[in-house]
């Protein structure tokens, strides 16, 4: 790349032509091109022989291959399946015992005997008829059960998964004290049955891609098909489908976070990854879109503001005014994680007439001691603050709290008493610390840590003028970058006042209205005053008429 | 100009009116005491009056060709070349208001905080937000105006109320100051207060509601008016106008007074807050005011590559006065060389007029309607 | 490739910048000057600057208040033409940097009030560091001999002055003057300044062993103001400590010292300037000569100053209107009555009325300085400025024609209704 395309780039900011936006203007795409898939054979050993190549049988001992004949038919059959991933019983149940001990005898009449077998033969509660050899391959990598029979060139792909798994569990990483207390798993079906479970609406829909062209991995789009905006929906669909076949490998959700967003380099989340159930149905019942994904116990909620990274799963399950106390505290706490070591760096070397002179000389008489300048102090402070904290995640569990101590404690009493830092630092470390647990997403956490460090380099620049700067550019950025095309900073910065739900959350029976930045199919929640028990005597009895016009 | 870019009207009103209120923290209310002595506020009073009365032809050219800012307009009416020599006008204007409070407020910076910090360091961060933003487009920029602007007007207010014990009115006479009629002259030839609102006629094309763009320039004039009026009411009431004759930046005097009980005491540092943020936006719209206005006069359909010579040229100009009390005195009425601010109303006034007044004239010698 | 590049470019930058910092100073570079002080230097036109510098380890930590015998500050003294020289010369042998940041305390010393400030008033406001919420005090002597108190409650200075000053609201004996208000006075042409005066005190604790009491009176003693209240002896008997005291406040005119008023007539000066708040006051009681009776005077109204411009001569007539809180009464007449509340307020309002008429005199005849702020109400007559400046006020404050009306009203008398009488 020279020089003068590598300037031009630097000066397309913003200028991106048309980008995708919620609005209302039509918006084509190319198509993705998804390869054409390959027939199956109608001879049994040709598909036999198609299959063992494409598994590497024999060497590929995971694999197991039972052929047999079907007595009511008078035709071999096989079936295919991976050992461990399918459930032995229920595959003797459902399609070795019918087809080979139980099966009447029938006339073969000619019909394609997977038809037969498929309507009479099988009784397997889930069961896929496909021509398409990617289907079958599919299947067997899913845990079914593939029955070929000779003479057809349709496959059944036969649903028997069964493996071990992880339990439904409590979440690790986002616990509530009042809520619900299940987690997702790993297993692909578990999770969406969670969130069906909480969404019991029948227009919940659930549309299922495979990702990766060697992983398959399974990923469900979920969404309320007459809440959710279908150019959203498109969209989503849409970027999932044109990864699909790119790629080969797609872990996480984490992973697919990236491919995904509209802006990746930014150090902004624009998507949330939740571990509750209860959290993601509450966004797909507002509007968005939910990405769930196999052997992925983070579901993902699309689009994503600024204030949802502010909320978290309890603010609707307690009272009004205590949750609104949460958020409050919250907001503050945002603020001290991102600003409170850069703040204190820029008023001890910019803006020392701030602090009062007691504070001063007794911060001076212990700072006396130090042979670091305040900056490095905080520095090294912060990056063993760091240290301890990523060793926790690591720990084995045994000696975790013994670390615990070993390193808050002692590490923090022992550096005072060296007069390798002084002891008002510990304070401010220690309350930073503290408040950036306070943020309820780790995506968040993330980007609040790494913030926090421009803003001290920044601070010891130039005081709080530094730390201004950095505000500045950062609320440009913010304002700037979108979710799927909804700006960041809704409902906040394109002032929407419908949305009654930013930082502070209205009363329950006040919010009338779905978030309208998502632009949904459906913008009534509730109605004007559910509360109607609460209405006076007199126009309940003649208003029950009106209620229901409303 | 992308055609993608609408902006709200919260977010337009809020930009204006933080860009036309911005020189509340340079020397404008010593500037204003040193005409009008204790009777300053009256001149402000009486120039946003005639403001409003001249925004009257700039909002009239924008309801009768919709669409189109001021330069296309230009273009539009009066052909080819006065077209491109009112353009290049407008983009002096803007060029120079630019650099000039670029200098003022990075001066303010050093000597309220930083005062061994050479000045082109302060100048170059600011533009490095300038230029950020610019390629952002206004569309950003108008956002986080109206996102912060609440929070600036609180803390004005806060600036307000902490300074109430120490006003007393009676700085604030003898009444008329240097007599009526001194009062009015000053009011009208100095009617170069509130050029800024000229950036409407820039973004007028990107206003979502065509029919508020009436409703937002009166109301931003008008606000910002109520906010010029009540700083220099503020300041001269708190220090009696002889003094404020002689201050540099008085509201950085008036931060400095903010005191509650033994701990809250000499916190103006955290005022600096305050005015980053007000400068950041001022500058940030008068510098797209000058991109786009350069633009527009060569019909360059991509403003984004201008960005940094425009920016390099801002900051060369702002380098221009000597030293700091000759870069504040250029925007000071009663020193000699004030050419600039009657070239501030020319071309902030002066050009809506001129236009309005030749689409009239072509109206009515029934000239061809090129709508 | 390009990525390389502009990572080269931002290292650069980095290290031309981190170079800089040009204005970040370490804590403990600081030599934090807690009180300034201001005498005429020997040649009569340079300062002698005294600073009163913390040193942080005796004064902050965990040690502050054990070492209290040994002085938590320490002073510097140099000569110099001027007050920022001054600086340059004392950081010659204070290893910190002298800087005026959490400084509150100015003193001006007598002989450089009297000299003329006029010199030394754009050395206070242009310097940034210098801020307007400095207080400003005159002292008796030379500033650098009353900077070497040390103070028995509190282990710095600066905070004893700080919290001496803040009770000027509670006795308004003296004033409490910022650098603003000296300027706001100082370039308006329409009022003097004033400012609180400070001297050297012996402390008493008690009566002396041998000598008998000495001449020295309380502080309530007399209803009459005399110039000299107490407390202002000269010798000093080097076992006894040193303590500052307020003996009143020194009047301005233009920029120089002309005189000074003891503490009850800064307690009128601050009536009539609206400072004043409270304080405890005694008088004679007038039904029983020899007995005194104390009340507390409260400032409730502002005072209302009426002026009618005649001929050649202003005329002003001031209206006061307080409020009293009976406190104590020596006779045991019962003053709570209603008839003789009335009638005590009028006694109480005649001697106020006495007292503000005398001093009012004193300012005009003797020291021809407005401070009292009438040239303010002057002001306010006036349409324009220019008219205002041709008349050139303080010149015609000595001819004034000033009266005063006082109106108290007796209020509260405490817990108790009669006074007890002993049977």
């Amino acid at each position: 790349m020279n020089f003068w395309s590598g300037l031009k780039k630097m000066f397309r900011f913003g200028a991106r032509g048309r980008q995708f936006s919620l609005g209302n203007e039509s918006w084509e795409r190319p198509g993705t091109n998804q390869p054409k898939p390959e027939p199956l054979y109608k001879d049994l050993a040709k598909n036999q022989e198609l299959l063992e190549k494409i598994f590497e049988l024999p060497a590929n001992q995971d694999i197991v291959v039972r052929d047999f004949l079907v007595p009511s038919l008078n035709r071999k059959a096989l079936i295919i399946y991976i050992d461990g991933l399918s459930d032995r019983i229920t595959q003797s149940f459902a399609v070795l015992q019918p087809l080979m001990v139980l099966g009447p005898v029938e006339a073969n009449g000619g019909k394609d005997p997977i038809a037969i077998a498929y309507e009479k033969l099988v009784p397997g509660h889930q069961i896929q008829k496909t021509s398409y050899l990617k289907d079958v391959v599919d299947g067997i990598l899913d845990g079914s059960s593939v029955l070929l029979i000779d003479g057809s060139d349709q496959a059944l792909v036969i649903e028997t998964k069964g493996w071990e798994h992880r339990g439904v569990d409590r979440p690790n990483n986002e616990p509530v004290v009042r809520g619900p207390q299940e987690a997702f798993v790993e297993s692909f079906r578990a999770n969406t049955a969670s969130v069906r479970r909480y969404v019991k609406d029948p227009k919940l829909v659930t549309e299922i891609f495979r990702v990766g062209k060697r992983s398959r991995t399974l990923v469900a789009v979920m969404y309320v098909k007459d809440i959710a905006n279908p150019k959203l929906v498109e969209e989503v669909k849409y970027r999932i489908q044109s990864i699909a076949e790119a790629v080969d490998f797609i872990p996480e959700t984490g992973t697919l976070e990236e491919y995904l967003e509209d802006h990746p380099k930014s150090l902004i989340p624009q998507m949330l990854s939740t571990e509750r159930p209860d959290r993601l149905s509450a966004y797909i019942r507002e509007g968005h879109v939910g990405v769930v994904m196999a052997n992925s116990p983070f579901s993902l909620a699309i689009p994503a503001t600024f204030t949802i990274f502010v909320h978290s799963a309890e603010d609707y399950y307690l009272r009004w005014p205590f949750s609104n106390f949460l958020r409050y505290l919250r907001v503050i706490a945002i603020f001290i994680s991102l600003m409170l070591p850069a703040a204190y760096i820029a008023v001890i070397n910019y803006h020392q007439e701030m602090i009062p002179t007691d504070l001063l000389l007794a911060m001076t008489a212990a700072r006396e001691m130090v042979p670091f300048p305040a900056i490095a102090e905080i520095l090294f402070m912060e990056f063993a603050f760091e240290l301890i904290r990523e060793a926790g995640v690591r720990i084995p569990s045994i000696i975790g709290p013994t670390i615990g101590i070993v390193g808050a404690l002692i590490l923090g009493q022992a550096a005072v008493a060296a007069f390798v830092v002084s002891p008002l630092l510990i304070i401010i470390i220690a309350i930073t610390a503290l408040a950036s647990f306070v943020v309820p997403n780790y995506n968040a956490s993330f980007s609040i840590r790494i913030l926090r460090f421009l803003f001290i380099i920044l601070a010891g620049f130039l005081g709080f003028f530094g730390i201004a700067f950095g505000i500045f550019l950062l609320v440009l950025h913010t304002v700037t970058i979108t979710s799927f095309g909804v700006p960041f900073m809704t409902p906040i910065v394109p002032y929407q006042p419908r949305n009654k739900d930013r930082v502070i959350r209205p009363r329950v029976y006040d919010q009338k209205y779905r978030p309208m930045f998502l632009r949904p199919l459906d913008w009534i929640r509730q109605e004007k005053n559910p509360r109607r028990w609460d209405q006076p005597q007199s126009t309940i009895e003649k208003g029950k008429d009106n209620q229901n016009e409303q | 100009m992308s055609s993608e870019e609408k902006i709200g009207y919260f977010e337009v009103l809020s930009l204006l009116i933080i860009t036309i209120s911005a020189k509340i923290f340079l020397s404008f209310p010593r500037n204003m005491a040193l005409l009008g002595d204790a009777a300053g506020w009256i001149i402000v009073f009486l120039s946003g009056i005639y403001s409003l009365v001249g925004y009257f032809f700039l909002s009239a050219l924008l309801r009768k060709y919709p669409g189109k800012n001021i330069i296309q307009i230009a273009h539009q009416v009066s052909g080819g070349i006065c077209g491109k020599l009112i353009g290049v006008a407008l983009f002096l204007f803007f060029l120079a208001i630019t650099s000039l409070y670029l200098r003022q407020f990075a001066e303010s910076f050093i000597l309220a905080i930083l005062p061994r910090t050479p000045i082109s360091v302060i100048s170059i961060l600011f533009l490095i937000l300038l230029v950020y933003a610019t390629l952002l487009g206004v569309e950003t920029l108008s956002r986080v105006a109206w996102l912060l602007g609440p929070y600036l007007l609180t803390t004005l207010i806060i600036i307000f109320s902490f300074s109430l014990p120490q006003m007393t009115f009676e700085h604030l006479v003898p009444v008329l100051g240097p007599g009526p009629i001194p009062l009015l002259k000053y009011s009208f030839t100095h009617l170069s207060l509130f050029p800024e609102i000229i950036l409407l006629g820039i973004i007028a094309p990107l206003i979502r509601n065509r029919e508020k763009i009436n409703r937002i320039g009166l109301y931003s004039l008008g606000v910002a008016a109520v906010i010029n009026t009540g700083v220099i009411i503020l300041t001269t009431a708190v220090f009696n106008y002889v003094e404020t004759q002689k201050m540099i930046f008085p509201v950085f005097q008036l931060t400095r007074l903010v005191a509650y009980g033994e701990f809250i005491q000499r916190v103006e540092s955290v005022f600096v807050f305050l005015w980053f943020f007000w400068a950041g936006i001022q500058l940030s719209g008068l510098f797209y005011g000058a991109v786009t206005s350069f633009a527009q006069t060569f019909r360059i359909k991509n403003y984004r590559p201008l960005t940094l010579p425009i920016a390099v040229l801002v900051f060369t100009i702002s380098l221009i006065p000597a030293s700091m009390t000759e870069a504040v005195e250029l925007n000071d009425y009663t020193a000699s060389p004030s050419l600039i601010n009657n070239y501030y109303s020319i071309a902030a006034f002066g050009i809506p007029l001129l236009l309005w007044l030749i689409a009239i004239a072509k109206k009515h010698l029934g000239g061809v309607t090129n709508d | 490739m390009i990525r390389r590049v502009i990572l080269i470019c931002l290292l650069i930058m980095i290290t031309i910048l981190a170079n800089g910092c040009w204005d970040r100073r370490e804590l403990e570079s600081l030599g934090l000057v807690q009180a300034l002080g201001l005498d005429l230097g020997p040649d009569q036109k340079g300062v002698t600057v005294t600073t009163m510098i913390a040193i942080p380890s005796r004064l902050g930590g965990e040690q502050g208040g054990g070492a209290g015998d040994k002085p938590g500050v320490f002073l510097v003294s140099m000569d110099a033409p001027s007050i920022y020289e001054a600086f340059n010369l004392i950081n010659t042998t204070v290893n910190r940097e002298i800087t005026l940041i959490q400084n509150r305390v100015l003193i001006i010393g007598e002989e450089l009030a009297r000299h003329g400030v006029e010199r030394w008033i754009d050395n206070l406001i242009r310097y940034r560091e210098m801020r307007r919420t400095l207080l400003i005090f005159v002292c008796k002597g030379k500033a650098a001999k009353i900077l070497r108190v040390q103070p028995q409650l509190e282990n710095k200075p600066s905070e004893y002055v700080n919290a001496l000053v803040a009770l000027s609201r509670r006795t308004g004996m003296y004033p409490s003057v910022t650098l603003n208000d000296f300027l706001k006075n100082y370039e308006a042409f329409a009022q003097e300044n004033y400012l609180p005066l400070l001297d050297k005190y012996l402390r008493k604790e008690g009566p002396e062993p041998e000598t008998g009491p000495a001449e020295n009176q309380p502080q309530s003693g007399g209803g009459v103001s005399k110039s000299g209240a107490g407390g202002t002896s000269q010798e000093k008997d080097p076992q006894k400590k040193d303590d500052l005291r307020f003996i009143g406040s020194a009047i301005f005119k233009k920029d120089r010292m002309v005189g000074s008023f003891d503490v009850y007539e800064t307690q009128i000066l601050l009536l009539l300037n609206d400072e004043f708040k409270e304080a405890m006051l005694t008088i004679e009681d007038p039904l029983k000569k020899g007995n005194y009776v104390v009340f507390k005077l409260l400032a409730t109204a502002p005072v209302k100053i009426e002026y009618q411009r005649q001929k050649k001569v202003d005329q002003f007539k001031v209206h006061l209107k307080l409020e009293a809180d009976l406190l104590s009464i020596q006779s045991q007449i019962d003053y709570t009555q209603p008839k003789l509340e009335e009638f005590l307020g009028r006694v109480i309002a005649g001697e106020l009325k006495n007292r503000v008429e005398k001093a009012i005199k004193k300012a005009q005849q003797e020291y021809n300085s407005d401070v009292f702020g009438f040239g303010k109400k002057v002001r306010s007559t006036f349409i324009t400025s220019g008219d205002y400046e041709k008349y050139l006020w303080p010149d015609k404050f000595k001819d004034a024609r000033i009266n005063a009306e006082v109106k108290i009203d007796l209020r509260r008398v405490g817990v108790q209704f009669e006074p007890p009488e002993s049977r």
